[in-house]
């Protein structure tokens, strides 16, 4: 009964960070991807894709490490083993929110090889014609 | 004192100093890149990330319960002193990320140096005034008012 409590009230602090985490990142995340991606319906999937990626990553690294440590044995202390479990979502969170971080990165790169920059995105002014 | 109350109460003062270095923060990052990465989307992309990176990891190395005793055979000051370890690699993870996106806007100030300098170098051959061969790119810009 104690591991099972343990495993619930851990999962629900991983699940209380990871909705904080798509939340923070929800709006930035799509207007990103659709910059990024020239059209609102690449933008989207791109956007989903993204999300999916970070639940899946977080909760595949939680049930990893819970296999790989003593979190849910009977003589780890309640507390301790409820923090293993959030330690062990934001080590997966980190890891995903990376991911998707070098995602942006290549793409951002490689927009800004194929295309040339604008004013306002690090450029000087444009010239004023016929002044 | 029980090292379980030790390292709650650790715990909690690494999750609020982590909230105030991340509202400290805020501001001044989003003016910056604001100004660094050129659009608002990207912008709002790399503040919200850096800010959870930087939480995220303050949170990590907040809750390490490295150097707690036994509570069987904890004495109080055991306690406080796994107390300050605990502490201590709270710093430790909150500096390391701090500074590492502290390097990462470095590198995207760079970044945006260069683009400038590109940019006024081609503007100048555009206004008939080609620069000497070898001749390195103008200084850079300076910011958009």
């Amino acid at each position: 009964m104690t591991s099972l409590v343990v495993a619930g009230a851990g999962m629900a602090l991983v699940a209380a960070a990871l909705a904080t985490v798509l939340l923070a990142l929800r709006r930035p995340l799509a207007a990103t991807l659709i910059e990024l991606c020239g059209e609102p319906h690449r933008g989207r999937l791109w956007n989903r894709v993204a999300r999916v990626a970070l639940v899946a990553g977080t909760l595949l690294v939680v049930l990893l490490g819970s296999w790989l440590s003593t979190s849910l044995e009977a003589g780890t202390p309640p507390l301790l083993g409820v923090m293993a479990l959030l330690r062990w979502g934001l080590t997966g969170l980190l890891l995903s929110l990376g991911v998707v971080s070098a995602a942006v990165v290549q793409y951002t790169l490689r927009l800004g090889r194929h295309t040339p920059p604008e004013y306002g995105a690090g450029s000087v002014p444009p010239r004023q014609v016929g002044g | 004192m029980a090292p379980m109350l030790g390292f709650a109460v650790a715990g909690l003062i690494a999750v609020g100093a982590t909230l105030a270095t991340v509202m400290l923060l805020r501001p001044h990052l989003q003016r910056l890149l604001d100004e660094v990465c050129g659009t608002p989307a990207r912008a709002g992309f790399w503040l919200a990330t850096s800010l959870l990176a930087i939480a995220i990891i303050g949170v990590l190395a907040g809750t390490s319960t490295y150097g707690y005793p036994d509570a069987a055979t904890a004495s109080a000051q055991d306690v406080f002193l796994g107390g300050v370890t605990q502490l201590r690699l709270f710093l430790v993870g909150l500096l390391g990320s701090v500074l590492a996106i502290a390097w990462g806007l470095v590198q995207a100030i760079r970044a945006f140096e260069r683009r400038a300098d590109l940019h006024a170098y081609y503007a100048a051959i555009e206004r008939g005034a080609p620069p000497a061969p070898g001749q390195r790119p103008p200084a850079a810009a300076p910011p958009r008012a």
